[in-house]
C-alpha cells in the first residue's frame, strides 16, 4: 500500500512541477497566436523528455551516481565542458525567469511592481535551497503546482468548439497570414520549452539525493511516463484556453497576467485565485530545481561533495554556488529586465543547447560498465537516436529563426 | 599555413571588421516597406493591449476578477501601447511613406495609448466602466486592426 502510495504521490508531483513559466508563457503565446495548429508540438516534446529522464533516472537507479558526474568520466574533460557550458547558461537563464516569474504572480495580487518583489523571492528561494529537505521542497511545490488543472477545468467550462480545436491540432494547419518561419520558430520554442535540460539534470540528481536502487527504477518509469505525459496535458490546456479566449480577439499574449486571464472569463475569482497559486508554485518549484541544477552541475563536474541530503557545512561549496547563483539572478532581474523576455530567450536557447545535454546521457545509457543489464534496450536507442537528429534540427534552426523572425515578431 | 597566406587572412580580416564597424556607425534609414512593415507590428500591438484593456475592464465589471489583477493587466496594457508608439515615434519617414500616412499611423497609436490609460484610471478608481469607454476601447481596437491590414 505504501508502495502504490508513493508512486501516486510521485506521479502527482512529476505533474504538478511540470509546468514551468516557459510553459506558461510559450502555450498561451502560441494559442493565442496560432490556436492549436501547434499543439502536435507538445507530445513531440512530453515522449522525448520522457526518453531522456527515463534513461537519466536508469542512471542514477543502478549507477548512484548523477549524469553530469559519468559524462566527465565517460567523455572526457572537454566533452564534459561543453555539456556543462551549454546547460549551466540555460539553466541559469531559467532560474532568473522562474524567480522572475514568481515576482510577476506576486505582482498580479498585490499590484507591487515586480522588480519590488524580486529581492523578497530570492530571500526566500535561497532560504528554501539553503534550508528546507529535498523531498519536502519537491512533494509540496509539486503538489500546489497541480493548481494549474484550473486550466483544464476552465477550457471545459468555456465551452469551445471542441472539434474545431481538434481539426486544428490533427491538421496542424498554420493560419493564413502567419509565415512559416515565424511558425518554425515558435515549434522550436514550444519543443524547448517541453524538453528543458534542467528537467533530466534535476530528475537524475534527485534520484542519488533520494538515494535510489535498481528497486526503484519502476516507480520512476511511472512518475515519468504517467505524470510527464499528463503535465503535458496542462500545457495543451493553457494552449487551449488562449485560443479561445484571445484568438477572437486578436489578442498576442506578452504578460503573465493575460496568461491567467481565460480562467478568470471561465470561473471567475475562485478560479482566478487558484491560477495565481498555480503560477507561484509552478514558478517557485521550478525556480528551485533550476536553482539546485545550477549547483548540481557544477559541483558534479568539478568533482566537489554537493546535495541536500548533507549538511551545508559538508557541502560548503555546493551551498556558496546556491547562494552565488541566487544573488546573481537578483541582480539581473533588479535591472528591471522584463522576466517574460528573459523566458522568450530561455526556451529558445534551451533548443540551442538541447544536444550537448540529451548526446552524452544517450552515450552513458548505453554503457555496460555503468548500467550492467540495464543499458539501454533497442526502443530506447531508436528513440533516443530519433530525437538526437530532432534536437540537432531543432538547435541549429533556433538562432536562425529568432533573427529572421524577430523573436516570433515578424 | 604559409605566412604569407597567414597575413593576407588578417589583412582580408582587418578590412572585413571596419567595413562591419563603419556600416554599424551608419545612421539606418528604412526603406518605406520596412517603415510600413513596422507600423503595421505596432498597430497590431497596441490593437491587442486595447483589447486586454477592455477584457479586463469587462471582467473587473462582471466581479470575474480582483481589482489588483485588472489593474496590473491594463497598467502591462498602457505600457504595451507606449512601446508599440515608440517603435513608430523613432524610426525615420523614408521617401515613400507621405507625411499624412505617418500622422494617420501616430495619431491611431496616439488614440490607443489614451483610451487605455483612461481603461487604466477608471480600474483604479473602481465602480462600473461608462459604457462610452467600452465603445471606444471596441472602435479603436476596430480602427488599429484594419490599419494594420491595410499597412501589412
Amino acid at each position: 500500500m505504501k508502495r502504490y502510495l508513493a508512486v501516486f504521490l510521485g506521479i502527482l508531483t512529476a505533474i504538478g512541477g511540470f509546468v514551468d513559466i516557459g510553459d506558461l508563457v510559450t502555450n498561451a503565446q502560441v494559442g493565442a497566436r496560432f490556436g492549436m495548429s501547434l499543439a502536435w508540438v507538445v507530445p513531440v516534446g512530453v515522449l522525448g523528455i520522457c526518453v531522456f529522464a527515463e534513461m537519466a533516472g536508469r542512471v542514477a537507479a543502478v549507477s548512484h551516481r548523477p549524469v553530469f558526474d559519468l559524462v566527465r568520466e565517460r567523455l572526457g574533460p572537454r566533452v564534459g565542458f561543453l555539456n556543462l557550458a551549454g546547460s549551466l547558461a540555460v539553466t541559469f537563464l531559467t532560474f532568473v525567469a522562474e524567480i522572475g516569474g514568481v515576482a510577476l504572480a506576486l505582482q498580479l495580487v498585490t499590484s507591487v511592481h515586480h522588480v519590488a518583489w524580486v529581492p523578497c523571492v530570492a530571500l526566500l528561494v535561497g532560504l528554501v535551497l539553503w534550508r528546507a529537505k529535498f523531498s519536502a521542497m519537491e512533494n509540496i511545490l509539486g503538489l500546489l503546482g497541480l493548481a494549474l488543472v484550473v486550466f483544464g477545468i476552465a477550457l471545459w467550462q468555456l465551452g469551445p468548439d471542441w472539434s474545431g480545436l481538434a481539426r486544428e491540432a490533427f491538421t496542424a494547419a498554420k493560419p493564413a497570414g502567419e509565415q512559416w518561419t515565424t511558425y518554425a520558430y515558435f515549434a522550436v520554442a514550444l519543443f524547448g520549452a517541453a524538453m528543458t535540460p534542467y528537467e533530466v539534470f534535476f530528475f537524475s540528481s534527485g534520484g542519488v539525493e533520494e538515494r535510489w536502487t535498481a528497486k526503484d527504477i519502476g516507480v520512476m518509469r511511472a512518475n515519468v511516463l504517467i505524470g510527464f505525459p499528463l503535465g503535458g496535458m496542462l500545457s495543451l490546456a493553457i494552449a487551449g484556453c488562449a485560443a479561445v479566449v484571445f484568438g477572437p480577439l486578436g489578442i498576442s499574449v506578452e504578460t503573465l497576467g493575460q496568461v491567467g486571464l481565460p480562467v478568470a472569463v471561465a470561473l471567475g475569482k475562485v478560479g482566478l485565485a487558484v491560477v495565481v497559486v498555480g503560477f507561484v508554485a509552478a514558478t517557485f518549484g521550478a525556480a528551485c530545481e533550476t536553482g539546485l541544477s545550477v549547483g548540481y552541475a557544477l559541483a558534479q563536474y568539478f568533482g566537489f561533495q554537493w546535495g541536500k541530503y548533507v549538511r551545508a557545512r559538508e557541502a560548503a561549496a555546493f551551498h556558496v554556488v546556491l547562494v552565488a547563483a541566487v544573488l546573481l539572478a537578483a541582480g539581473i532581474l533588479m535591472t528591471a529586465v522584463d522576466p517574460i523576455l528573459v523566458t522568450e530567450f530561455s526556451v529558445v536557447f534551451s533548443a540551442v543547447a538541447l544536444p550537448l545535454t540529451y548526446f552524452p546521457i544517450l552515450v552513458v545509457a548505453n554503457d555496460p560498465q555503468y548500467l550492467g543489464r540495464h543499458v539501454n534496450g533497442h526502443v530506447a536507442n531508436v528513440l533516443g537516436v530519433g530525437y538526437l537528429v530532432l534536437v540537432g534540427v531543432a538547435s541549429l534552426a533556433a538562432i536562425p529563426l529568432m533573427i529572421v523572425t524577430r523573436m516570433g515578431q515578424a | 599555413m604559409p605566412a604569407a597566406a597567414l597575413r593576407g587572412v588578417r589583412v582580408v580580416l582587418a578590412a572585413l571588421s571596419l567595413v562591419v564597424l563603419l556600416a554599424g556607425c551608419t545612421v539606418a534609414t528604412p526603406s518605406a516597406g520596412d517603415w510600413r512593415a513596422t507600423a503595421a507590428r505596432s498597430l497590431e500591438d497596441s490593437a491587442s493591449a486595447v483589447s486586454t484593456a477592455r477584457l479586463a475592464l469587462r471582467e473587473q465589471e462582471a466581479e470575474r476578477t480582483w481589482s489588483t489583477y485588472a489593474v496590473t493587466l491594463a497598467a502591462d496594457a498602457e505600457k504595451q501601447t507606449g512601446t508599440a508608439t515608440d517603435g513608430v515615434a523613432t524610426l525615420q519617414r523614408p521617401e515613400g511613406v507621405g507625411v499624412a500616412e505617418a500622422a494617420a499611423v501616430m495619431d491611431l497609436l496616439g488614440r490607443a495609448e489614451d483610451v487605455v490609460r483612461r481603461a487604466r484610471q477608471r480600474l483604479v478608481a473602481g465602480g462600473p466602466p461608462p459604457d462610452a469607454l467600452l465603445e471606444r476601447l471596441d472602435t479603436v481596437a476596430q480602427q488599429l486592426t484594419r490599419a494594420a491590414g491595410r499597412l501589412g
